[in-house]
C-alpha cells in the first residue's frame, strides 16, 4: 500500500466532486498526468479548477467568472472589490481580474491537504453565490460606506 | 447535558509554535487585542515588527486554529496612479491564486491604505516558511515605498 500521488489524489478529488454535481452537469477528469486546469460547466457559469504541481504547498483553486470589469464608476468598483478582499481574505475567498480576457473572477484557494470533495462542491457554490450577487449588483453598491445624511429624504428631490 | 469546554489543545500548540518563532527570529511583538470566549481567550491579535514594517498577526483558536493570518501596510495609492493601479492589484491576486498561492492584495477600508495578506501554516515544519513570509512581506513595503512594486521601475 503506497501513500497517494498528487495525481492520485487529485483524480480522486475530481471523481468525488463529479459524483456532487447533478447529472446534467458533468465533469470530465483530466485525460493526462501533470499541472492542470479542468473546464466545467455549473448553472451555466464556466467554473475553472486549477492546480499547479510545482507550488509548496500545493493549492487547488477554484475560479468563477463574475463578468467583465463594469465601465460604469470603475474606478470605485475596483476600490470596492479590493476593500473586499481585505474583509474576506479570512475566509480563503478574494476577488482578481484575468489579466488576459480582462473579466473580473471570484477565487478560493484550497490547500490540496486540506481538501475534501464536500469541501470543494461547497466551494464551487459559494462562488456562484458570489457571481449570483455580483449580477444582482454590479456596482457593489450594497458596499459603499453609508454617507452622513443616508436615510433620510433627499429634499432636494422632493420639490 | 453536561457542559464540555472546547479542547483547543492543538490550537495552543499552533499559538505556542507561533510565539516560539517569533522569539527564535528576535521579532518583536505586542498584543493588540484579545477576544475572550466563555471558557477561554479565543483570538490573538498581534502586531510585529519585521525589518522596520508592521506586520499584523491573527490567530484564532475557535477558527481554522492551524493557521495564522499576516498582514502587512505596503502603502498608499499613488495620487495619480488612476484606475491602472487598482486593476493590476486585482490582476496580480488573480495570477497569484493560478499558482496556488493565497496571497491577497486589498484595500484597508478605513483609509484605502494598500495591504497584502496571506495565512500561513503553524505546525512543526512550517516554521521557515512563516519567518520568510514575513520577510517577504516587509521587503515588497520596502518595494512600495520606493515606488518599486508591480512599476518594475529601479531594479
Amino acid at each position: 500500500m503506497h501513500d497517494p500521488t498528487t495525481d492520485e489524489r487529485l483524480s480522486a478529488l475530481i471523481d468525488a466532486l463529479a459524483e456532487l454535481m447533478p447529472a446534467d452537469q458533468r465533469i470530465d477528469p483530466p485525460s493526462r498526468a501533470g499541472p492542470f486546469e479542468l473546464l466545467f460547466d455549473v448553472d451555466s457559469r464556466r467554473i475553472r479548477l486549477i492546480c499547479q504541481l510545482d507550488a509548496t504547498p500545493l493549492g487547488i483553486t477554484v475560479a468563477c467568472p463574475l463578468g467583465p470589469v463594469p465601465d460604469h464608476k470603475r474606478g470605485t468598483v475596483l476600490r470596492q472589490l479590493l476593500r473586499l478582499n481585505l474583509a474576506t481574505a479570512w475566509t480563503g475567498t478574494h476577488m482578481g481580474c484575468d489579466p488576459v480576457s480582462s473579466r473580473l473572477y471570484a477565487l478560493h484557494t484550497l490547500a490540496l491537504d486540506e481538501a475534501t470533495p464536500d469541501r470543494l462542491h461547497n466551494t464551487v457554490r459559494a462562488l456562484i453565490q458570489w457571481a449570483e450577487q455580483w449580477e444582482e449588483d454590479p456596482g457593489l453598491s450594497r458596499l459603499e460606506p453609508r454617507r452622513e445624511g443616508d436615510g433620510q429624504p433627499d429634499v432636494t428631490q422632493l420639490a | 447535558m453536561a457542559y464540555v469546554p472546547f479542547d483547543n489543545t492543538e490550537g495552543i500548540g499552533m499559538r505556542c509554535h507561533l510565539l516560539q518563532w517569533l522569539d527564535d527570529a528576535d521579532i518583536a511583538w505586542v498584543p493588540i487585542d484579545v477576544v475572550l470566549c466563555i471558557d477561554h481567550p479565543s483570538a490573538l491579535v498581534a502586531e510585529c515588527t519585521v525589518e522596520g514594517t508592521a506586520v499584523l498577526l491573527q490567530h484564532d483558536l475557535d477558527e481554522r486554529a492551524t493557521h495564522v493570518r499576516a498582514t502587512a501596510v505596503l502603502g498608499e495609492l499613488p495620487p495619480d496612479s488612476g484606475d491602472t493601479l487598482l486593476l493590476r492589484l486585482l490582476q496580480t491576486n488573480f495570477l497569484a491564486a493560478l499558482h496556488g498561492h493565497d496571497q491577497v492584495l486589498g484595500l484597508r477600508d478605513t483609509d484605502d491604505l494598500v495591504c497584502i495578506t496571506q495565512a500561513f501554516a503553524l505546525h512543526d515544519a512550517a516554521r521557515d516558511a512563516f519567518l520568510m513570509g514575513l520577510f517577504h512581506m516587509a521587503g515588497l513595503s520596502a518595494r512600495w515605498h520606493d515606488g518599486r512594486y508591480l512599476t518594475g521601475g529601479g531594479g
